[in-house]
């Protein structure tokens, strides 16, 4: 037996160790998760049409046609109240620069993006070339780069934070931590072996906060897992827990908006270059709340 | 896969989605288990899947695609945890043997342990392959196929990964150097 026969043997029969049983609760939590779950509706069409003849497929092609033209005059008329008189002109390039965020993980364009998460703040964002969207949900939005070294600009609902960023089972503060911004500007920065920067107050759009810098620890006294320290978690169960490397910088960005405590947060590994960390805090400072 | 009930489900058949889920949660997570190498990163990737499946099940054109579609999605989710939880090396060192190697069972335990360090160093695009490969016996045109990627690029990433863990495996039959006594 050769040597790539005998590695194949032993990483297949490696392979069979493992859990081969969903638990319960998880298939529960998605069952219930079903009616909250909008279904996104196909985006592609049959290629014929069933059961039509000619006169109606040529009805349909007519009256697209009509309505294109219509929403061609509508959308050359000012305001789409124009008379038509010589002094009309063209509207401006509308303001819809912003282009929906995926709603898959994926490659994206340079651009400015709007997202409807964290549900219920509507976001929008503006990520240079090389950027990807990295998490789908309703529950956060994330954008990241894997440029020199990794970079990522989220958007979430932070519900609790970790009693112990070491402790395996991720067990919360108890009780959660309140609701302010104020109250989880302290629980984060009293997470154990993080450094804080001082809270500063901020405006975004409107909205009240706070901003500060948090670093992990460079050296921590835990053995860590594949999931780094433990940090703050979110509303939605899937997203559990977040997680952060040895060193990782984030800063922070904790707003109200209408009762909603929306978090921003950079991260960055603290070896991350210069210019890498001047572009992430463009794109930090990118985010805004959208009406 | 019953197509019936996928098609149900496509329509928005809560109860049909559930049976689906319920055949297929056991495979998707015991597939996610075995990329991620985590059992709680593997349940939140399961669970992620699963409702991307339902949110996304309209866009299926082919209902009798159902269970490579669903592989596909769930890498997509396993893809999505790992870098949910920012995974970084550990200084993880290798430390070498004082005693001579060992030829009884214990060497398949250091097998087991070397390929799960190996196995940890891929990406997840590679572990997807391997796993879906030589776990699920998929010939790799159904792998590039599930994972909508070039049947070329399969190949590729699956040479790479095997390569890698034949390395890992290989490190550690490889006898310690040992200082020449004074």
């Amino acid at each position: 037996m050769n040597a790539d026969r005998e590695t194949t043997r032993i990483v297949r029969s490696w392979l069979e160790d493992g859990v081969t049983r969903l638990p319960d609760p998880i298939l529960d939590a998605v069952l219930d998760e079903l009616p909250s779950t909008r279904q996104r509706r196909a985006s592609w069409w049959p290629l014929r049409l069933p059961q039509t003849n000619m006169a109606f497929t040529f009805g349909i092609a007519a009256a697209a046609v009509v309505i294109a033209a219509l929403l061609g005059v509508r959308l050359l008329l000012p305001d789409g109240s124009g008379d038509g008189s010589p002094g009309d002109q063209p509207s401006p390039t509308p303001a819809t620069s912003s282009s929906a965020w995926p709603d898959s993980a994926g490659n994206i364009a340079a651009g400015t993006y709007l997202s409807d998460s964290p549900s219920p703040v509507r976001t929008t964002i503006t990520v240079p070339e090389g950027w990807f969207a990295c998490e789908v949900g309703t529950a956060v939005l994330v954008a990241c780069s894997d440029a020199g070294h990794r970079g990522e600009i989220s958007v979430s609902l932070v519900e609790n934070v970790v009693a112990d960023p070491c402790d395996r089972g991720r067990a919360l503060l108890e009780p959660p931590v309140g609701e302010s911004v104020d109250d989880l500007v302290g629980a984060l920065s009293s997470l154990s072996g993080f450094a804080a920067g001082d809270p500063f107050d901020i405006s975004l759009d409107g909205y009240v906060g706070k901003e500060f810098e948090l670093t992990a620890p460079t050296d921590p006294e835990c053995v860590l897992d594949e999931a780094g320290l433990g940090t703050w978690t979110f509303p939605s169960r899937t997203l559990g827990v977040n997680g952060v490397g040895p060193g990782e910088v984030n800063l922070l960005r904790i707003i109200d908006v209408e009762g909603v405590r929306v978090m921003i947060a950079a991260a960055y590994q603290s070896i991350a270059s210069a210019a890498q960390i001047t572009q992430i805090r463009e794109i930090f400072e990118s985010v805004r709340v959208a009406p | 896969m019953d197509t019936d009930l996928v098609i149900r489900a496509q329509r928005g058949d809560e109860e049909a989605f559930a049976s689906l889920a319920v055949a297929a949660g056991d495979r998707l997570h015991a597939v996610a288990h075995r990329i991620l190498r985590d059992l709680d990163l593997a349940e939140d990737a399961t669970q992620q899947a699963l409702l991307a499946i339902w949110r996304d099940l309209p866009q299926l054109r082919d209902p009798a695609r159902f269970d490579a579609w669903s592989y596909r999605l769930l890498v997509r989710a396993c893809y999505a945890e790992g870098r949910r939880s920012r995974t970084w090396t550990p200084n993880m060192r290798l430390l070498p043997s004082d005693g001579p190697s060992q030829a009884d069972g214990s060497s398949l335990v250091d097998d087991r342990d070397q390929l799960e360090r190996g196995f940890r160093r891929l990406s997840v695009d590679h572990r997807a392959v391997v796993v879906l490969h030589h776990y699920l016996d998929m010939p790799l045109e159904q792998v590039a196929d599930a994972l909508d990627i070039p049947a070329g690029t399969a190949r590729s990433r699956l040479h790479h990964a095997m390569r890698g863990l034949r390395a890992a495996l290989d490190a550690d039959a490889r006898p310690p150097a040992r200082r020449a006594a004074p």
